[in-house]
């Protein structure tokens, strides 16, 4: 029962998320790819399907909406992962090459381990320093609790959709059925850790206090890790070294409660936290990544990926999505002052269309 | 409008705490500002930040935030869009990375200023060492389940001392409790008619409480080892249950009959 648990948990948590990556990550240059960046992808996407069935979903079922989303959702994930393997293969076919669906990602695993043991003495000592801290803040995800007055709203929701099957329309203070909660009810975050602890039929709190903190803090230090590619790329020390000092500010920035390192650590499996280390990082990666629009025969993913990114968002908060939209306008306007292209602010504003609709829904009802 | 640009102040200085973790934050942005070449890197590292600081201490955008229909204490949040710690990280390894020898050197050095100016989040008092896997009181998890043990209709009305009303729906959502988090949120002003006579009072007055619980149709009074009564439960008319450490769960008989009652009409 336990290694069933196990490998259910694994399959929802860590495998489909991956599998459903590989399909995304096939727009990006080979070069460009990476084990983590597939991984971030797979979980940018996973939350853009969650909200983009999830929404209509809360809106139109008053009873069995959360038994339909899982269903839905499953439906929807396994085919984008079945896709994304079909694509990978028929590639690796048409290249000749070996011909497995995994070449490309086995040949990523093959160069980054050779990486690090080739690396210099200076690279191996940052390494080693950063995994020591990266197991250290696992651990310490798992053995310690914390005190939070949300949790007793966000859990509650979710473990609401779980045993009634209706999505927010129980009160999660006092269990009684009340009117859609609009303000919430569009952030399914908490929704898809009930659906995880449905799958696998493990304690919903042991999947949001345990078990989603070890996903979300390497999912969060891969975005930085792949922001530091792009700011240094080539330098193996540097990229380390930033690494390094990033586990340090955050270890040690809980400054005041409003941070988003003390939300990294203290609420991690909320949708804000899903935010603050993740949502609005991925946002300032695509945008480093972007460099040069007019250089960049492949910028067209990146601005639909920044679509699907603040749809993501709104799995963690209405404000997400906000703070998504604004940060891509001003981004946009930047970029589009820099590069003297009023295209870049089209197309900005473009990339904000599942954002404006979010919006408009949230107003709406 | 000077109001409000001292309450966009206020709330920068609440962000950053008393702390100098985010000052540290401002002298590598100056340093980027001076001597970052690489225009998308200044335009994310420097002029977005900047930018963003403005709104953000302007009063106008306090007022757009408000009229957003967005509740003003997450004002902050505006925050998480400066990329405080990208910032600083960035300009520290532009400053110390160039030389291989000094690089080390370098790096201890900024890991100390970054301790020496932030706070290390595991002494935070909010985080404590967790008691089970489900990371709540063990205590919640006993009651509940001998609750549960006793009673085995899916839904069930359940009145919970302060220590354990945030976690109670979050282990077990069918069991409903007369109020919840709210009364905990120190910001507003909230309260419950419960909650006035079961958790503010120094003494408990069992007639009071009842008169109230009833109300709510609260099936189970669970008290907490502490909690004084003017008059013993049994005395006030309630059915002793079971007692779990430091916990007592009492039936209410009259609306359990109730219940049974209802279930006559509703069954199920």
């Amino acid at each position: 029962m336990i290694i069933l648990k196990s490998l259910s948990l694994i399959f929802t948590l860590v495998v489909l998320p991956a599998l459903a990556g590989i399909l995304p990550l096939h727009f990006f240059k080979i070069k460009q790819r990476s084990v983590g960046k597939t991984i971030i992808l797979g979980y940018i996407v996973s939350l853009a399907i969650l909200e983009l069935i999830g929404i209509p979903i809360v809106l139109t079922f008053t009873y069995t909406g959360y038994i339909f989303l899982i269903v839905l959702y499953m439906v929807l994930m396994v085919f984008v992962a079945v896709l994304g393997l079909y694509i990978t293969h028929r590639d690796a076919l048409r290249a000749k090459k070996n011909g497995l669906p995994f070449a490309g990602v086995r040949q990523l695993v093959s160069g980054q381990i050779n990486g690090i043991v080739n690396a210099s003495l200076e690279s191996k000592i940052y390494f080693i320093i950063i995994s020591l801290l990266m197991i250290f803040q696992l651990v310490q995800a798992v053995r310690l609790a914390s005190y939070d007055v949300d949790d007793a709203f966000y859990n509650a929701y979710a473990r609401s959709a779980q045993q009634y099957g209706t999505l927010y329309r129980i009160d999660p203070s006092t269990g009684r059925s009340f009117s859609l909660d609009m303000r919430h009810a569009m952030a399914l975050f908490p929704i898809l850790q009930a659906m995880v602890s449905t799958l696998s039929g493990v304690h919903l709190l042991i999947v949001s206090h345990k078990l989603i903190p070890l996903i979300l803090i390497p999912l969060s230090y891969a975005v930085y890790y792949e922001i530091s590619g792009v700011i240094f790329a080539g330098e193996r020390e540097k990229r380390l070294l930033f690494m390094l000092l990033v586990n340090a500010f955050r270890i040690f920035g809980n400054i005041s409660e409003y941070t988003t390192e003390t939300f990294f650590y203290i609420r991690t499996w909320q949708g804000k936290s899903l935010t603050g280390n993740f949502i609005i990082p991925a946002l300032i990666w695509i945008f480093l990544s972007l460099r040069d629009d007019r250089e960049n025969k492949e910028g067209i993913v990146y601005w639909v990926l920044i679509g699907i990114l603040i749809l993501a968002g709104g799995s963690s908060s209405s404000l997400a999505v906000l703070l998504t939209c604004a940060s891509t306008m001003l981004y946009g306007l930047l970029f589009a002052i820099r590069d003297r292209s009023v295209r870049i602010l089209a197309k900005s504003l473009i990339a904000c269309i599942p954002g404006f609709l979010y919006i408009i829904i949230y107003l709406l009802n | 409008m000077v109001n409000l640009f001292i309450i966009c102040l206020k709330t920068v200085r609440d962000f950053m705490g008393m702390k100098l973790l985010l000052v540290l934050t401002v002298a590598v942005w100056l340093y980027l500002l001076k001597c970052e070449k690489n225009k998308t890197l200044r335009v994310i590292f420097v002029y977005a930040p900047l930018i963003t600081m403005l709104f953000f201490v302007c009063p106008l955008g306090y007022k757009i935030y408000e009229l957003s229909r967005l509740d003003t204490d997450t004002y902050y949040r505006i925050l998480w869009t400066v990329p405080c710690a990208m910032v600083t990280v960035y300009g520290m390894v532009r400053l110390i990375g160039e030389k291989a020898k000094t690089r080390i050197i370098g790096a201890v050095t900024c890991i100390l200023l970054i301790a020496l100016c932030g706070d290390y989040v595991y002494d935070s008092p909010l985080l404590y060492k967790s008691e089970n896997s489900y990371a709540i009181p063990g205590d919640t998890i006993t009651v509940v389940d001998a609750l549960r043990e006793y009673d085995d209709h899916p839904i069930i009305t359940a009145l919970f001392p302060n220590v354990l009303t945030l976690y109670v729906r979050q282990y077990d959502s069918m069991i409903r409790m007369p109020y919840g988090r709210e009364v905990f949120d120190l910001r507003k002003d909230y309260t419950h008619p419960v909650y006035e006579v079961f958790e503010l009072p120094e003494v408990i007055n069992m007639k009071k409480l009842l008169d109230t619980t009833r109300e709510f149709e609260v099936q189970y009074i669970v008290f907490y080892a502490g909690q004084k009564t003017d008059i013993t439960p049994e005395e006030a008319g309630l059915k002793y249950i079971d007692k779990k450490g430091n916990y007592t769960i009492y039936q209410d008989p009259e609306i359990a009959e109730l219940i049974k009652e209802w279930e006559k009409y509703y069954p199920g």
